[in-house]
């Protein structure tokens, strides 16, 4: 069972240099051998999910220019796929949830998304949005991740679904997909909403994370995508034997040996039958 | 003798002016496909939510009212029967196609109106979740580009959509080669929502109190600008739908079977 963790020492700093020796990994509360370990970069496939909206754009008084501002960072956060990884870019509003056809590395086809393929208007189908995103890579082996563009803030399924942020979760669980959001500089009439807590717990749960871009300006855009970027390079690869294939879902902890290193991964997995 | 040739010439002439259908007489075959987009952002055009007069304390609209029917079959059923089966010849390829999260080419509609009509009907017959993204317009061209590619005639393609497209394997570009290679010209009934309906109806309801929006392009061109690009660039035109209904469908529909129809008879 594949666990990717982040390490971060209390000033948020990465932590990439650990040995498998500082980690431990505990299945239920009781420690488990870990029987992989890499700090090599792993292959990674990943969908993108642009949250088109009203909240985010138009009425938030997102100007065009801003729109361009997120579509350049957008596209400089997917020059760092290396080769191997591939990902897709897609969006959601009140209408439709729409995951990007291609997974590739291709940038020209990122941009063509961005061009051709963005709609803005609605609500925020935000777990289904989730849940959809996950599915499209659900195939692909190695790291799986989906980040979010998001205020974060779930108004609602389009019609039919029924799934809710518990469902989501499970199956972030039973996949092993991380979720990161990133909040962007969204004015809500006064004041920049901070993301939901519980939007922040979920991702955590993943093994994911969220970054929130302080300003509209082109340098915090790039500063929170390079640290998402970078993130995303240096995380550890440890593996373990689950202690029976029962098909439940169990409670998965990593730490490290050093208590003032903080891992992020995935807190639950399904065992199995 | 040469009254008794004349007579048979006639007879003869008669006989097959009568004996076989219009089509085949005198017309050139056309060979199209109807592709509709099912997706539920032109179903809020169409059949656009009327709001109630309700506001809020701050004397902003809410999202009180009706929508009538919109379901594919409720909106599409009556104009594809009345605007294009009874323009459809026996010697002509018509096929029907939805677009939405899957793409769908039906047969050639062929046989008696009943049998057409029960085509119309299954084609139309989509499940709920294939309406809520994506709408891979371009994809779904692409399709009926390759579903035209051994038709006789010349090719056509007539899409129904408001232009949002989304979760395309292939690019507008792409697509737009490929039509012009294969020499089928598209022509679009752009059902585009109007902002001077404001006031009586509105495309979208929105749970965070924005009801009035209606969705846009935030970066790239607006749907407009596209349609209008791929139907010019392919030899089709653009119709612009802003009626808010589909009162108007199914005359366009047949306005344009008929204009492709009398292309190809005017360039045999």
């Amino acid at each position: 069972m594949p666990v990717y963790a982040t390490v971060q020492d209390l000033s948020g700093r990465l932590v990439i240099d650990l040995t498998k020796d500082s980690f431990k990994i505990f299945e239920d509360g009781t420690p488990v051998e870990i029987t992989q370990f890499s700090h090599e970069r792993q292959p990674l496939s990943m969908a993108v999910m642009l949250d088109m909206s009203g909240s985010i754009t138009g009425l938030a008084g997102h100007s065009r220019e801003a729109m361009d501002r997120l579509r350049r960072a957008v596209l400089a956060f997917l020059r760092s796929l290396e080769a191997g990884d591939r990902a897709s870019l897609g969006s959601f509003n009140g209408m439709e949830i729409a995951v990007g056809a291609n997974l590739t590395n291709d940038l020209r086809e990122f941009d063509r998304v961005m061009q051709e393929e963005l709609w803005a208007g609605g609500g925020t189908p935000l777990w289904q949005a989730i849940s959809v995103a996950a599915k499209s890579i659900s195939r692909e082996s190695g790291r799986r991740v989906a980040v979010f563009l998001t205020d974060g803030v779930d108004t609602g399924a389009l019609p039919g679904w029924r799934g809710d942020k518990n469902t989501v979760a499970q199956e972030m669980a039973e996949a092993g997909t991380m979720v990161y959001f990133v909040r962007p500089p969204v004015k809500n009439v006064s004041a920049t909403r901070p993301l939901p807590q519980n939007t922040r717990e979920f991702s955590q749960e993943t093994g994911g994370g969220y970054l929130e871009i302080p300003t509209d300006t082109d340098s915090d855009y790039q500063a929170i995508f390079g640290r998402l970027a970078e993130e995303l390079r240096h995380q550890y690869l440890l593996g373990f034997s689950p202690r029976a294939r029962d098909g439940k879902l169990h409670n998965i902890e990593a730490r490290t040996t050093d208590r003032q290193l903080i891992v992020r991964a995935r807190q639950s997995f399904r065992a199995g039958g | 003798m040469r009254v008794s040739r004349i007579v048979l010439a006639c007879a003869s002439l008669c006989w097959w002016l009568t004996d076989r259908p219009l089509a085949h007489r005198q017309t050139s075959p056309v060979s199209v496909v109807v592709l509709v987009d099912v997706s539920v952002s032109v179903a809020n055009t169409l059949a656009p939510f009327v709001w109630d007069g309700t506001k809020d304390s701050a004397g902003r609209p809410q999202g009180s009212g009706t929508r009538p029917p919109s379901r594919p079959a409720d909106l599409f059923t009556r104009p594809l029967t009345e605007g294009v089966l009874p323009r459809v010849r026996p010697s002509d390829y018509v096929r029907l196609g939805t677009v939405g999260k899957n793409v769908r080419i039906g047969v050639p509609l062929s046989g008696g109106r009943p049998a057409m009509v029960s085509a119309v009907r299954y084609t139309l017959n989509i499940p709920d979740e294939d309406r809520y993204g994506p709408s891979p317009l371009w994809d779904a061209v692409d399709a009926a580009v390759d579903a035209l590619s051994n038709a006789a005639g010349s090719r056509s393609i007539i899409l129904v959509t408001d232009g949002l497209s989304s979760g395309n394997r292939l690019s507008l570009s792409q697509v737009t080669q490929s039509a012009i290679q294969s020499r089928t010209s598209i022509h679009i009934v752009h059902e585009e929502f109007s902002e001077t309906s404001f006031g009586k109806a509105f495309s979208l309801t929105d749970r965070t109190s924005n009801p009035w929006l209606f969705l846009t392009a935030p970066i790239g061109r607006q749907p407009g600008a596209v349609l209008g690009a791929l139907a010019l660039a392919t030899g089709g035109t653009r119709i612009v739908d802003d009626s808010g209904g589909t009162k108007n469908l199914s005359s366009l529909l047949g306005s344009l079977l008929d204009a492709i129809q009398r292309s190809a008879e005017a360039s045999r």
